[in-house]
């Protein structure tokens, strides 16, 4: 398997009132082609510095981010990358379907594969009633599942969601996990951040448990049950270490 | 390129699509209506009141226009983190920024339009029932061309805006900002002409003078496109369409270095 991803010795600071505030330290990780990996996190701990390192929004004050074996500012990075912020807004004039055209447009995908992976994605996700409507006649969750579509749309080879799961009823959370899981079976590599801790340890292949600025552990869920605890008794421990 | 365009294009749908733009084209159509009202309480000055009064109301509702829109859209773009899904999509930010600008100024183009022709036809409406022999007479292409000057005004306007974007996190310091260069740009020439007469001479000293000097080549004019002076109204044009390329390309390069909180 082929590193996607990388994160060498990076550290992130930012300056306030002439001191330097740590957002990220030593941190260091990898993810292979194929993974699903979780990074799960207190308020506070890095997790969407993390995230704009990687989309190119931040960069590093040390040490090196690499995607795909290029600077994540470099946009032919990003071709086939798809990032669902933590709360989507788009211009609630716009109905679901418009702004399925302009990704399209912008990622330059044909107007026939267009058609046809909205329509399945809209079926997966339950939106097909949805598509000609403006977004500020949706729900929160409708709304959510219409930037997971988003998401989707390219399909793309790295996912990045910032809480994707945020805002949807237990059913919708349901198909959404089952869609993730569909898209790490072909292959997909998917990184995602979560508070719902029983989630990211049903489907991850791999778990990072950052604290305070620092990736204190990567786990699997061989070394996850090995040790007899829940995600959550780790994740507490770790965090009162 | 198509990354521009797709930019370009959900802009000026948003434009198209936002109460607020429409709320504002709704008020141009009032003023350029009144204008014919206007005209008829102006006795034999009833075309050149009226052709003031477009110009006017031109200048008025698009400067609002362009400082309101910039606000609803792109602030809240920023403010919300929209803008992270974009840039994280596989294009340039020089391109989301100049696709976003050229939206604003396409839709800049149909109010112009909309003024030209409204305004044209006010004019052409006044000329032939109410014009006096007495009036001062208005050539009526000379107007329209004022009105398709103060519309490149509002692009240098929204122009500064977006130089302004693209490094000032604070959508007030944007909006108070970009307000106040257009004031500025406005009364820069007067102020200059003040301090070289003898009262500004006696109440200024020599060194406010040569600042006042050298903001005049720096500054945009906004003066200049708003008087369009018969002597050289298409340099003034190619003036500001220089300035605003200067503007967006500083801009781009800006916002390619910005880090995004």
């Amino acid at each position: 398997m082929d590193t996607v991803v990388i994160f060498e010795n990076v550290e992130k600071w930012y300056r306030f009132r002439r001191r330097r505030i740590h957002a990220l330290q030593d941190f260091t990780l990898s993810l292979r082609r194929g993974e699903l990996f979780g990074l799960i996190g207190h308020n506070g701990a890095g997790k969407s510095t993390t995230l704009r390192l990687l989309l190119g929004l931040a960069f590093p004050s040390k040490g090196q981010v690499v995607l795909q074996g290029r600077s994540p500012r470099d946009p032919r990075a990003r071709q086939s990358l798809t990032f669902l912020p933590e709360h989507p807004y788009f211009f609630e004039g716009f109905t679901p379907l418009e702004l399925v055209e302009d990704t399209a447009r912008i990622y330059g995908l044909p107007r026939a594969y267009t058609r046809e992976r909205t329509r399945i994605l809209a079926e997966h996700l339950q939106l097909q009633a949805y598509l000609r409507i403006p977004l500020r006649k949706l729900s929160k969750g409708n709304v959510q599942k219409v930037a997971l579509l988003l998401t989707f749309l390219p399909d793309p080879e790295i996912l990045i969601l910032d809480e994707p799961l945020s805002g949807l009823d237990p059913p919708s959370r349901h198909q959404v996990m089952a869609l993730l899981q569909r898209m790490h079976r072909e292959g997909k590599t998917i990184l995602f951040t979560s508070h719902i801790l029983t989630d990211v340890e049903r489907v991850c292949t791999r778990i990072g448990l950052l604290i305070r600025g620092r990736l204190r552990r990567t786990l699997t869920p061989e070394t996850l049950q090995s040790s007899g605890k829940t995600l959550e008794a780790l994740f507490l421990e770790e965090l009162q270490a | 390129m198509r990354a521009r365009l797709a930019i370009l294009w959900m802009t000026f749908r948003e434009l198209r699509k936002d109460r607020g733009s429409w709320t504002f084209l709704g008020l141009s159509v009032i003023w350029i209506l009144l204008a014919y009202k206007f005209a008829d309480f102006a006795m034999f000055e009833a075309e050149r009141y009226a052709a003031s009064f477009l110009h006017a109301g031109m200048v008025l509702w698009g400067v609002l226009w362009v400082l309101m829109e910039t606000l609803a859209l792109m602030i809240r773009e920023y403010e919300r983190k929209t803008l992270w899904v974009y840039l994280s999509r596989p294009l340039s930010r020089a391109a989301y920024f100049e696709g976003r600008f050229l939206g604003f100024v396409l839709f800049l183009t149909l109010f112009t339009l909309l003024w030209i022709l409204g305004g044209g036809s006010i004019l052409q409406l006044v000329h032939r029932t109410m014009a006096h022999p007495y009036g001062t007479p208005v050539d009526l292409n000379r107007e329209l061309f004022r009105l398709a000057a103060v519309g490149v005004a509002l692009a240098l306007l929204q122009a500064v805006l977006f130089f302004l974007l693209s490094f000032f996190e604070s959508p007030l310091l944007v909006v108070v900002g970009g307000f106040a260069v257009f004031l500025v740009g406005t009364t820069l020439e007067e102020v200059y002409r003040f301090l070289l007469s003898p009262t500004g001479q006696a109440m200024f000293p020599a060194s406010f003078q040569r600042v006042v000097d050298q903001l005049e080549w720096i500054w945009p004019h906004f003066d200049y496109l708003l008087r369009t002076p018969e002597s050289h109204p298409l340099g003034i044009v190619a003036y500001a369409l220089a300035y605003i390329f200067a503007l967006i390309e500083l801009g781009s390069l800006l916002f390619e270095r910005r880090e995004f909180t």
